[in-house]
Protein backbone atom coordinates (compact mmCIF):
# COMPACT_ATOMS: atom_id res chain seq x y z
CA UNK A 1 0.00 0.00 0.00
CA UNK A 2 2.96 1.94 0.62
CA UNK A 3 4.67 1.65 -2.66
CA UNK A 4 1.00 2.41 -4.10
CA UNK A 5 0.58 5.84 -2.69
CA UNK A 6 3.80 6.85 -3.14
CA UNK A 7 3.66 6.08 -6.69
CA UNK A 8 0.01 8.08 -6.86
CA UNK A 9 2.03 11.04 -5.03
CA UNK A 10 4.87 10.49 -7.69
CA UNK A 11 1.74 11.19 -10.31
CA UNK A 12 0.51 13.82 -9.00
CA UNK A 13 3.48 15.55 -8.69
CA UNK A 14 4.33 14.51 -12.02
CA UNK A 15 1.70 17.43 -13.17
CA UNK A 16 4.12 19.64 -12.19
CA UNK A 17 6.81 21.20 -14.69
CA UNK A 18 10.38 19.42 -14.92
CA UNK A 19 11.73 18.71 -11.39
CA UNK A 20 14.98 20.71 -11.09
CA UNK A 21 15.36 23.65 -8.54
CA UNK A 22 17.48 25.82 -6.52
CA UNK A 23 18.80 23.51 -3.87
CA UNK A 24 18.20 24.18 -0.07
CA UNK A 25 18.73 23.01 3.22
CA UNK A 26 21.62 20.42 4.52
CA UNK A 27 21.32 16.93 3.30
CA UNK A 28 24.21 15.41 4.08
CA UNK A 29 24.02 14.35 8.03
CA UNK A 30 20.44 13.15 7.45
CA UNK A 31 20.46 9.85 8.72
CA UNK A 32 20.18 6.56 6.33
CA UNK A 33 20.40 3.27 6.35
CA UNK A 34 22.99 0.82 4.55
CA UNK A 35 22.34 -2.50 3.19
CA UNK A 36 23.27 -4.35 6.23
CA UNK A 37 21.25 -2.03 8.41
CA UNK A 38 23.87 0.19 9.99
CA UNK A 39 22.98 3.39 10.09
CA UNK A 40 25.55 6.36 8.63
CA UNK A 41 25.34 9.38 6.55
CA UNK A 42 26.38 11.17 3.46
CA UNK A 43 28.88 13.53 4.91
CA UNK A 44 30.69 10.03 6.91
CA UNK A 45 30.49 8.70 3.23
CA UNK A 46 31.75 11.67 1.59
CA UNK A 47 35.06 12.03 3.66
CA UNK A 48 35.44 15.76 2.65
CA UNK A 49 34.70 15.35 -1.66
CA UNK A 50 32.04 16.24 -3.25
CA UNK A 51 29.04 14.04 -3.43
CA UNK A 52 26.39 13.18 -6.31
CA UNK A 53 24.07 11.34 -4.19
CA UNK A 54 20.55 10.17 -6.41
CA UNK A 55 17.53 9.59 -4.82
CA UNK A 56 15.06 6.42 -6.80
CA UNK A 57 12.72 4.17 -5.90
CA UNK A 58 11.86 0.22 -7.05
CA UNK A 59 8.93 1.25 -8.75
CA UNK A 60 10.71 4.11 -10.98
CA UNK A 61 11.72 3.09 -14.66
CA UNK A 62 13.12 6.74 -15.12
CA UNK A 63 15.57 5.21 -12.40
CA UNK A 64 16.44 2.23 -13.92
CA UNK A 65 16.78 4.09 -17.18
CA UNK A 66 19.62 6.13 -15.34
CA UNK A 67 21.90 3.33 -14.12
CA UNK A 68 24.17 2.43 -17.15
CA UNK A 69 24.99 6.83 -16.65
CA UNK A 70 25.31 6.07 -12.66
CA UNK A 71 27.56 3.05 -13.46
CA UNK A 72 29.92 5.17 -15.71
CA UNK A 73 29.90 7.79 -13.37
CA UNK A 74 31.23 6.09 -10.69
CA UNK A 75 34.00 4.32 -12.58
CA UNK A 76 35.06 7.83 -13.78
CA UNK A 77 34.80 8.81 -9.48
CA UNK A 78 36.97 5.26 -8.67
CA UNK A 79 39.55 7.14 -11.15
CA UNK A 80 39.36 10.20 -9.85
CA UNK A 81 38.52 9.85 -6.13
CA UNK A 82 37.72 13.66 -5.23
CA UNK A 83 33.68 12.72 -5.66
CA UNK A 84 32.18 9.86 -4.62
CA UNK A 85 28.04 8.52 -5.92
CA UNK A 86 25.95 7.32 -3.33
CA UNK A 87 22.54 6.18 -4.20
CA UNK A 88 19.42 6.37 -2.11
CA UNK A 89 16.40 4.69 -2.01
CA UNK A 90 13.12 5.55 -1.03
CA UNK A 91 9.93 3.75 -0.21
CA UNK A 92 12.22 0.68 -0.34
CA UNK A 93 13.54 -1.95 2.26
CA UNK A 94 17.22 -2.58 2.28
CA UNK A 95 17.02 -6.29 1.98
CA UNK A 96 15.34 -5.89 -1.06
CA UNK A 97 18.21 -4.35 -2.52
CA UNK A 98 20.16 -5.28 -5.63
CA UNK A 99 23.97 -4.82 -4.95
CA UNK A 100 25.63 -2.08 -7.49
CA UNK A 101 29.37 -0.99 -7.45
CA UNK A 102 28.52 2.31 -5.30
CA UNK A 103 26.88 2.31 -2.26
CA UNK A 104 22.88 2.24 -1.64
CA UNK A 105 21.50 3.54 1.33
CA UNK A 106 18.39 3.52 2.03
CA UNK A 107 16.09 6.84 3.34
CA UNK A 108 14.20 5.94 6.70
CA UNK A 109 11.64 8.73 5.70
CA UNK A 110 13.61 11.71 6.44
CA UNK A 111 14.23 12.72 3.09
CA UNK A 112 10.81 12.66 1.86
CA UNK A 113 9.92 15.00 4.52
CA UNK A 114 12.84 17.34 3.98
CA UNK A 115 11.21 18.05 0.56
CA UNK A 116 12.74 15.57 -1.65
CA UNK A 117 9.75 13.52 -2.66
CA UNK A 118 10.42 13.30 -6.67
CA UNK A 119 12.01 9.94 -7.92
CA UNK A 120 14.77 10.03 -9.61
CA UNK A 121 16.23 13.12 -8.30
CA UNK A 122 20.26 13.81 -8.37
CA UNK A 123 21.82 15.98 -5.72
CA UNK A 124 25.27 17.94 -5.88
CA UNK A 125 26.42 18.46 -2.87
CA UNK A 126 30.09 20.39 -2.20
CA UNK A 127 32.79 19.54 0.26
CA UNK A 128 31.42 21.69 2.69
CA UNK A 129 27.56 19.23 2.78
CA UNK A 130 26.24 22.23 0.94
CA UNK A 131 23.34 21.30 -1.63
CA UNK A 132 24.54 22.95 -4.79
CA UNK A 133 21.99 21.42 -7.31
CA UNK A 134 18.88 19.32 -7.42
CA UNK A 135 17.45 18.17 -10.34
CA UNK A 136 15.99 14.98 -11.99
CA UNK A 137 17.70 11.90 -13.77
CA UNK A 138 21.36 12.61 -13.75
CA UNK A 139 21.61 14.83 -16.88
CA UNK A 140 24.33 17.74 -18.62
CA UNK A 141 22.72 20.17 -15.84
CA UNK A 142 24.03 17.78 -13.12
CA UNK A 143 27.28 17.59 -14.45
CA UNK A 144 27.45 20.96 -14.94
CA UNK A 145 27.16 21.12 -11.28
CA UNK A 146 28.75 18.37 -10.98
CA UNK A 147 32.39 19.74 -12.69
CA UNK A 148 31.76 23.82 -10.68
CA UNK A 149 31.96 21.77 -7.26
CA UNK A 150 35.34 19.97 -8.17
CA UNK A 151 37.01 23.18 -9.61
CA UNK A 152 35.91 25.05 -6.37
CA UNK A 153 36.72 22.15 -3.88
CA UNK B 1 65.31 35.70 -18.93
CA UNK B 2 65.65 31.51 -19.39
CA UNK B 3 64.22 31.11 -15.77
CA UNK B 4 61.07 33.66 -16.42
CA UNK B 5 60.25 31.14 -19.39
CA UNK B 6 60.15 28.16 -17.42
CA UNK B 7 58.70 30.00 -14.36
CA UNK B 8 55.77 30.40 -17.59
CA UNK B 9 55.96 27.31 -18.76
CA UNK B 10 55.46 25.66 -15.72
CA UNK B 11 52.55 28.41 -14.45
CA UNK B 12 50.75 27.10 -17.86
CA UNK B 13 51.50 23.39 -17.42
CA UNK B 14 50.52 23.18 -14.39
CA UNK B 15 46.88 25.44 -15.06
CA UNK B 16 46.22 22.65 -18.40
CA UNK B 17 46.57 19.96 -16.13
CA UNK B 18 44.21 21.25 -13.29
CA UNK B 19 42.09 22.65 -15.89
CA UNK B 20 41.96 18.73 -17.41
CA UNK B 21 41.64 17.39 -14.29
CA UNK B 22 38.43 19.37 -13.63
CA UNK B 23 37.09 18.15 -16.99
CA UNK B 24 34.37 15.59 -17.47
CA UNK B 25 33.49 13.76 -20.77
CA UNK B 26 30.13 14.16 -20.61
CA UNK B 27 28.85 11.91 -23.50
CA UNK B 28 31.14 9.21 -22.19
CA UNK B 29 29.29 9.38 -18.58
CA UNK B 30 25.64 10.10 -20.51
CA UNK B 31 25.67 7.74 -23.20
CA UNK B 32 23.87 8.28 -26.70
CA UNK B 33 20.56 8.60 -24.90
CA UNK B 34 22.09 12.36 -23.92
CA UNK B 35 23.06 13.12 -27.55
CA UNK B 36 21.35 15.98 -29.38
CA UNK B 37 19.76 13.37 -31.60
CA UNK B 38 16.16 12.75 -32.01
CA UNK B 39 14.62 9.57 -29.55
CA UNK B 40 11.10 8.49 -29.58
CA UNK B 41 10.25 8.08 -25.84
CA UNK B 42 6.40 7.03 -27.10
CA UNK B 43 3.98 6.60 -29.40
CA UNK B 44 0.07 6.58 -28.97
CA UNK B 45 -2.63 5.64 -30.98
CA UNK B 46 -6.20 6.16 -30.29
CA UNK B 47 -9.51 5.58 -31.73
CA UNK B 48 -12.73 7.97 -31.20
CA UNK B 49 -16.07 7.44 -32.12
CA UNK B 50 -18.66 10.07 -31.30
CA UNK B 51 -22.18 9.70 -31.92
CA UNK B 52 -24.25 12.48 -31.40
CA UNK B 53 -27.94 12.32 -30.79
CA UNK B 54 -30.32 15.44 -30.92
CA UNK B 55 -32.68 18.77 -32.09
CA UNK B 56 -31.10 21.75 -33.79
CA UNK B 57 -32.19 24.58 -35.42
CA UNK B 58 -29.09 24.00 -38.15
CA UNK B 59 -30.99 20.95 -39.76
CA UNK B 60 -33.05 20.23 -42.09
CA UNK B 61 -34.60 17.08 -41.02
CA UNK B 62 -37.58 18.49 -39.41
CA UNK B 63 -39.78 21.35 -40.29
CA UNK B 64 -38.50 24.44 -41.90
CA UNK B 65 -38.22 26.74 -38.98
CA UNK B 66 -38.20 23.97 -36.38
CA UNK B 67 -35.46 22.27 -34.46
CA UNK B 68 -34.44 19.24 -36.91
CA UNK B 69 -32.56 16.05 -36.21
CA UNK B 70 -28.57 16.51 -35.57
CA UNK B 71 -27.56 13.30 -35.59
CA UNK B 72 -24.15 12.83 -36.51
CA UNK B 73 -21.22 10.26 -36.26
CA UNK B 74 -17.45 11.10 -36.13
CA UNK B 75 -14.60 8.56 -36.16
CA UNK B 76 -11.56 10.34 -35.36
CA UNK B 77 -8.17 8.30 -35.04
CA UNK B 78 -5.37 9.86 -33.22
CA UNK B 79 -1.28 9.55 -33.23
CA UNK B 80 0.79 11.21 -30.78
CA UNK B 81 4.51 10.96 -30.99
CA UNK B 82 6.50 11.91 -28.00
CA UNK B 83 10.09 12.67 -28.41
CA UNK B 84 13.29 14.29 -26.85
CA UNK B 85 15.86 15.99 -28.00
CA UNK B 86 19.35 15.91 -25.69
CA UNK B 87 18.79 16.57 -22.23
CA UNK B 88 16.87 20.28 -22.73
CA UNK B 89 14.44 19.92 -25.32
CA UNK B 90 11.36 17.51 -25.45
CA UNK B 91 8.69 17.53 -28.87
CA UNK B 92 4.94 16.01 -28.73
CA UNK B 93 3.41 16.00 -32.46
CA UNK B 94 -0.43 15.27 -32.53
CA UNK B 95 -2.24 14.36 -35.56
CA UNK B 96 -5.99 13.90 -34.99
CA UNK B 97 -8.26 12.90 -38.23
CA UNK B 98 -12.06 13.61 -38.55
CA UNK B 99 -13.97 11.19 -40.57
CA UNK B 100 -17.90 12.41 -40.37
CA UNK B 101 -19.41 9.86 -41.74
CA UNK B 102 -23.27 10.51 -41.25
CA UNK B 103 -24.46 13.59 -40.45
CA UNK B 104 -28.18 15.23 -40.48
CA UNK B 105 -28.79 11.62 -41.75
CA UNK B 106 -32.69 11.41 -41.17
CA UNK B 107 -32.93 14.25 -43.97
CA UNK B 108 -30.61 12.11 -46.54
CA UNK B 109 -32.91 9.27 -45.27
CA UNK B 110 -36.13 10.94 -46.27
CA UNK B 111 -34.87 12.39 -49.62
CA UNK B 112 -35.30 15.62 -48.47
CA UNK B 113 -32.55 17.99 -50.53
CA UNK B 114 -29.56 18.15 -48.34
CA UNK B 115 -28.93 22.06 -46.94
CA UNK B 116 -26.27 23.49 -46.35
CA UNK B 117 -24.96 21.72 -43.67
CA UNK B 118 -26.01 18.26 -44.85
CA UNK B 119 -24.19 18.90 -48.28
CA UNK B 120 -21.14 19.82 -46.06
CA UNK B 121 -20.65 17.57 -43.88
CA UNK B 122 -22.86 14.46 -45.36
CA UNK B 123 -19.29 12.82 -45.68
CA UNK B 124 -15.92 14.93 -44.78
CA UNK B 125 -12.65 14.22 -43.75
CA UNK B 126 -10.61 16.58 -41.59
CA UNK B 127 -7.30 16.65 -40.50
CA UNK B 128 -4.50 18.46 -37.73
CA UNK B 129 -1.20 18.30 -36.80
CA UNK B 130 -0.05 19.99 -33.54
CA UNK B 131 3.14 20.24 -32.68
CA UNK B 132 4.86 21.05 -29.16
CA UNK B 133 8.24 21.55 -28.09
CA UNK B 134 9.75 22.39 -24.80
CA UNK B 135 12.72 23.48 -23.56
CA UNK B 136 14.66 23.63 -20.67
CA UNK B 137 16.31 27.16 -20.32
CA UNK B 138 17.40 26.65 -17.04
CA UNK B 139 16.94 24.46 -13.91
CA UNK B 140 13.55 26.53 -12.92
CA UNK B 141 12.78 27.67 -16.86
CA UNK B 142 10.73 25.97 -19.11
CA UNK B 143 9.67 27.56 -22.68
CA UNK B 144 7.53 25.90 -24.43
CA UNK B 145 6.21 26.55 -28.46
CA UNK B 146 3.60 25.21 -30.17
CA UNK B 147 2.53 25.56 -33.89
CA UNK B 148 -1.11 23.60 -35.36
CA UNK B 149 -2.79 23.64 -38.72
CA UNK B 150 -5.98 21.54 -39.49
CA UNK B 151 -7.52 21.58 -42.65
CA UNK B 152 -11.02 20.27 -44.17
CA UNK B 153 -13.19 21.04 -46.96
CA UNK B 154 -14.31 24.00 -46.19
CA UNK B 155 -12.18 25.25 -43.63
CA UNK B 156 -8.59 26.18 -42.83
CA UNK B 157 -6.59 27.56 -39.34
CA UNK B 158 -3.33 27.62 -38.08
CA UNK B 159 -1.94 28.40 -34.81
CA UNK B 160 1.20 29.19 -32.89
CA UNK B 161 1.85 30.18 -29.56
CA UNK B 162 4.46 30.08 -27.12
CA UNK B 163 4.25 30.23 -22.77
CA UNK B 164 7.29 30.67 -20.24
CA UNK B 165 6.93 28.69 -17.08
CA UNK B 166 9.24 30.06 -13.73
CA UNK B 167 9.58 27.63 -10.82
CA UNK B 168 10.13 29.35 -7.35
CA UNK B 169 11.00 27.44 -3.83
CA UNK B 170 12.15 24.72 -4.86
CA UNK B 171 9.50 24.32 -7.85
CA UNK B 172 6.70 23.70 -5.21
CA UNK B 173 5.78 27.26 -7.11
CA UNK B 174 5.45 27.61 -10.32
CA UNK B 175 4.07 30.63 -12.63
CA UNK B 176 3.38 30.52 -16.12
CA UNK B 177 2.82 33.26 -18.97
CA UNK B 178 1.45 32.34 -22.24
CA UNK B 179 0.11 33.58 -25.42
CA UNK B 180 -1.76 31.67 -28.06
CA UNK B 181 -2.80 33.21 -31.76
CA UNK B 182 -4.35 30.96 -34.33
CA UNK B 183 -5.99 32.23 -37.92
CA UNK B 184 -8.56 30.86 -39.64
CA UNK B 185 -9.98 31.22 -43.35
CA UNK B 186 -12.95 29.40 -44.88
CA UNK B 187 -15.41 29.15 -47.58
CA UNK B 188 -18.41 31.61 -47.37
CA UNK B 189 -21.77 29.75 -48.10
CA UNK B 190 -24.84 30.95 -49.50
CA UNK B 191 -28.09 29.47 -48.40
CA UNK B 192 -28.61 26.98 -50.66
CA UNK B 193 -24.81 25.74 -50.04
CA UNK B 194 -23.27 27.30 -53.24
CA UNK B 195 -19.27 29.18 -51.70
CA UNK B 196 -19.03 32.73 -52.44
CA UNK B 197 -15.42 33.50 -51.41
CA UNK B 198 -13.67 33.30 -48.35
CA UNK B 199 -14.16 34.74 -45.15
CA UNK B 200 -10.93 35.40 -41.95
CA UNK B 201 -10.77 35.61 -38.28
CA UNK B 202 -8.04 35.77 -35.79
CA UNK B 203 -8.19 34.82 -32.31
CA UNK B 204 -5.68 35.84 -29.76
CA UNK B 205 -5.63 34.46 -26.26
CA UNK B 206 -3.26 35.48 -23.42
CA UNK B 207 -3.05 33.61 -20.08
CA UNK B 208 -1.63 33.52 -16.54
CA UNK B 209 -1.51 30.49 -14.15
CA UNK B 210 0.09 29.49 -11.07
CA UNK B 211 0.88 25.93 -10.07
CA UNK B 212 1.08 25.06 -6.18
CA UNK B 213 2.66 22.01 -4.56
CA UNK B 214 0.39 22.52 -1.21
CA UNK B 215 1.56 19.19 0.61
CA UNK B 216 3.58 15.97 -0.59
CA UNK B 217 -0.09 14.57 -2.05
CA UNK B 218 -1.75 17.34 -2.86
CA UNK B 219 -1.24 19.68 -6.26
CA UNK B 220 -3.28 22.98 -7.13
CA UNK B 221 -3.07 25.79 -9.74
CA UNK B 222 -4.91 28.59 -10.80
CA UNK B 223 -5.29 30.37 -13.94
CA UNK B 224 -6.93 33.34 -15.90
CA UNK B 225 -7.09 33.70 -19.81
CA UNK B 226 -8.29 36.49 -21.75
CA UNK B 227 -9.30 35.53 -25.48
CA UNK B 228 -10.41 37.96 -28.52
CA UNK B 229 -11.23 37.46 -31.16
CA UNK B 230 -12.25 39.34 -34.47
CA UNK B 231 -13.55 38.84 -38.41
CA UNK B 232 -16.35 36.23 -38.80
CA UNK B 233 -17.00 34.91 -35.58
CA UNK B 234 -19.99 32.47 -37.91
CA UNK B 235 -19.29 29.53 -39.71
CA UNK B 236 -21.33 31.33 -41.87
CA UNK B 237 -23.89 28.07 -42.95
CA UNK B 238 -25.65 28.40 -39.70
CA UNK B 239 -29.13 29.47 -40.32
CA UNK B 240 -31.67 31.34 -38.51
CA UNK B 241 -35.74 30.83 -38.61
CA UNK B 242 -37.18 33.96 -39.76
CA UNK B 243 -41.06 35.22 -38.55
CA UNK B 244 -42.67 35.00 -42.29
CA UNK B 245 -42.20 31.04 -42.07
CA UNK B 246 -38.49 31.17 -43.37
CA UNK B 247 -34.77 31.05 -42.77
CA UNK B 248 -32.13 33.19 -43.09
CA UNK B 249 -28.23 33.76 -42.43
CA UNK B 250 -27.03 33.55 -39.01
CA UNK B 251 -25.25 37.01 -37.97
CA UNK B 252 -22.54 37.42 -35.49
CA UNK B 253 -21.03 40.36 -33.67
CA UNK B 254 -17.38 41.64 -35.54
CA UNK B 255 -15.76 40.91 -32.11
CA UNK B 256 -15.92 38.59 -28.78
CA UNK B 257 -14.03 39.37 -25.59
CA UNK B 258 -13.91 36.36 -23.47
CA UNK B 259 -12.71 35.96 -19.98
CA UNK B 260 -11.96 32.63 -18.26
CA UNK B 261 -10.88 31.73 -14.41
CA UNK B 262 -9.81 27.82 -14.22
CA UNK B 263 -8.90 26.25 -10.33
CA UNK B 264 -7.89 22.62 -10.44
CA UNK B 265 -6.52 20.36 -7.07
CA UNK B 266 -4.98 16.73 -7.56
CA UNK B 267 -4.82 14.76 -4.35
CA UNK B 268 -3.36 11.64 -3.77
CA UNK B 269 -5.73 9.31 -1.20
CA UNK B 270 -4.38 6.46 0.95
CA UNK B 271 -6.11 3.87 -0.57
CA UNK B 272 -4.40 4.18 -4.30
CA UNK B 273 -6.05 6.64 -5.57
CA UNK B 274 -6.32 10.20 -6.90
CA UNK B 275 -9.68 12.54 -6.58
CA UNK B 276 -9.23 15.73 -9.21
CA UNK B 277 -11.73 18.42 -8.84
CA UNK B 278 -11.78 21.17 -11.27
CA UNK B 279 -13.77 24.52 -11.60
CA UNK B 280 -13.86 27.08 -14.41
CA UNK B 281 -16.03 30.40 -14.52
CA UNK B 282 -16.34 31.63 -18.05
CA UNK B 283 -18.02 35.60 -19.37
CA UNK B 284 -17.76 37.41 -22.44
CA UNK B 285 -19.14 40.53 -23.62
CA UNK B 286 -22.24 38.54 -25.78
CA UNK B 287 -23.61 38.18 -22.38
CA UNK B 288 -22.83 34.44 -22.05
CA UNK B 289 -22.20 33.11 -18.10
CA UNK B 290 -20.99 30.02 -17.85
CA UNK B 291 -19.93 27.90 -14.82
CA UNK B 292 -18.33 24.29 -15.09
CA UNK B 293 -17.34 21.60 -12.04
CA UNK B 294 -15.78 18.51 -12.57
CA UNK B 295 -14.37 15.51 -10.41
CA UNK B 296 -12.74 12.69 -11.30
CA UNK B 297 -11.32 10.04 -9.50
CA UNK B 298 -8.87 7.33 -10.62
CA UNK B 299 -8.34 4.24 -8.81
CA UNK B 300 -5.56 1.73 -9.04
CA UNK B 301 -6.47 -1.46 -8.72
CA UNK B 302 -3.11 -3.64 -8.25
CA UNK B 303 0.51 -3.08 -10.27
CA UNK B 304 -1.05 -1.96 -14.07
CA UNK B 305 -4.95 -2.14 -13.91
CA UNK B 306 -6.75 1.47 -12.80
CA UNK B 307 -10.27 2.49 -13.70
CA UNK B 308 -11.25 6.48 -13.54
CA UNK B 309 -14.52 7.70 -13.48
CA UNK B 310 -15.51 11.60 -13.58
CA UNK B 311 -18.93 13.64 -13.72
CA UNK B 312 -18.71 17.42 -15.37
CA UNK B 313 -21.75 19.62 -14.64
CA UNK B 314 -22.14 22.97 -16.94
CA UNK B 315 -24.17 26.01 -16.56
CA UNK B 316 -24.29 28.78 -19.04
CA UNK B 317 -26.54 31.81 -19.81
CA UNK B 318 -27.29 32.58 -23.43
CA UNK B 319 -25.95 34.87 -25.70
CA UNK B 320 -27.99 37.63 -25.55
CA UNK B 321 -28.95 38.13 -29.54
CA UNK B 322 -30.01 33.61 -29.30
CA UNK B 323 -33.73 33.42 -30.86
CA UNK B 324 -35.47 30.80 -32.45
CA UNK B 325 -37.73 33.44 -34.22
CA UNK B 326 -36.13 36.65 -35.89
CA UNK B 327 -37.47 39.67 -36.77
CA UNK B 328 -35.70 39.95 -40.89
CA UNK B 329 -34.01 43.30 -39.31
CA UNK B 330 -32.57 41.46 -36.18
CA UNK B 331 -28.56 41.60 -36.11
CA UNK B 332 -27.06 40.25 -34.72
CA UNK B 333 -29.00 36.90 -34.71
CA UNK B 334 -28.01 33.46 -34.37
CA UNK B 335 -30.17 30.13 -33.61
CA UNK B 336 -27.04 27.92 -32.52
CA UNK B 337 -27.80 25.97 -29.41
CA UNK B 338 -24.30 25.96 -28.24
CA UNK B 339 -24.71 30.05 -27.61
CA UNK B 340 -28.52 29.01 -25.84
CA UNK B 341 -29.19 28.65 -22.32
CA UNK B 342 -28.45 25.30 -21.32
CA UNK B 343 -27.07 22.89 -18.48
CA UNK B 344 -25.44 20.21 -19.67
CA UNK B 345 -23.96 16.82 -17.83
CA UNK B 346 -21.18 14.43 -18.62
CA UNK B 347 -20.39 10.81 -16.99
CA UNK B 348 -16.83 9.41 -17.95
CA UNK B 349 -15.98 5.91 -17.16
CA UNK B 350 -12.26 4.37 -18.41
CA UNK B 351 -10.16 1.53 -17.73
CA UNK B 352 -6.72 0.99 -18.18
CA UNK B 353 -3.95 -1.14 -18.18
CA UNK B 354 0.16 -1.04 -17.98
CA UNK B 355 2.24 -3.80 -19.26
CA UNK B 356 5.68 -3.85 -18.41
CA UNK B 357 8.34 -5.06 -21.10
CA UNK B 358 11.38 -4.60 -19.30
CA UNK B 359 14.19 -2.66 -21.72
CA UNK B 360 11.54 -2.90 -23.97
CA UNK B 361 9.45 -0.18 -22.59
CA UNK B 362 5.69 -0.22 -21.19
CA UNK B 363 2.49 -1.11 -23.23
CA UNK B 364 -0.38 0.67 -22.30
CA UNK B 365 -3.93 -0.25 -23.09
CA UNK B 366 -7.34 1.69 -22.25
CA UNK B 367 -10.86 2.22 -22.70
CA UNK B 368 -13.04 4.95 -22.27
CA UNK B 369 -16.74 5.74 -22.85
CA UNK B 370 -18.44 9.42 -22.14
CA UNK B 371 -22.06 9.71 -21.96
CA UNK B 372 -23.00 13.47 -23.01
CA UNK B 373 -26.39 15.55 -22.41
CA UNK B 374 -27.98 18.98 -22.12
CA UNK B 375 -31.05 20.62 -21.32
CA UNK B 376 -31.92 21.75 -24.97
CA UNK B 377 -31.95 18.53 -26.51
CA UNK B 378 -28.56 17.52 -27.42
CA UNK B 379 -27.11 13.96 -26.29
CA UNK B 380 -23.97 11.80 -27.80
CA UNK B 381 -21.83 8.81 -26.74
CA UNK B 382 -18.06 8.85 -26.83
CA UNK B 383 -16.31 6.08 -27.12
CA UNK B 384 -12.77 5.78 -27.05
CA UNK B 385 -9.90 3.10 -27.41
CA UNK B 386 -5.93 3.74 -26.84
CA UNK B 387 -2.88 1.96 -27.18
CA UNK B 388 0.72 2.92 -26.31
CA UNK B 389 4.28 2.13 -26.22
CA UNK B 390 5.98 3.88 -23.62
CA UNK B 391 9.83 3.53 -24.03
Amino acid sequence: MLHRHSLLIAFVLSCAPAASSPPVGDVSHIPLEDTVGNTTNLATLAHGRVTVATLWAPWCEGCREEEPALLRLHQLAMQRRDFVLVSIAIDAKAEELAKTPYPRLVDTGTFAEVGHRRVPTTLVIDASGRTVYEGGALDRAALDALTKALRTN
Amino acid sequence: MTRFFLAVLLVLAWTSAARAEGEIDYAKILGPRESDALEITSIAMRLTAYSQEGLGFQSKAGPVQGPGSERLTVFEPQLEVRAKQGDRITHRVWVPVDIVTSASANAIDRGATPDVITNASQHNEAGSIDWTMQYKAGDTTTVTLRSGAHLEEEFRSWLVGASVSQGFFEQNTVITLGLLSSLDWFDNFELDGSRNGIKRRSTVTGSVGVTQVLSPSTLASLSYGITTQAGELGNTWNIVPIQGDTVDHEIMPASRLRHAIVARVAQALPWSAVLKGYYRFYADDWAIVGHTFEVQLLQHIGKSLYAGFGWRHHTQTGARFFTTLADPSMAPRTADSDLQALDSDSFTGRLGIDIPRGRDGTLHFDIAYERYFRTNDLSSNVFTCSTAILF
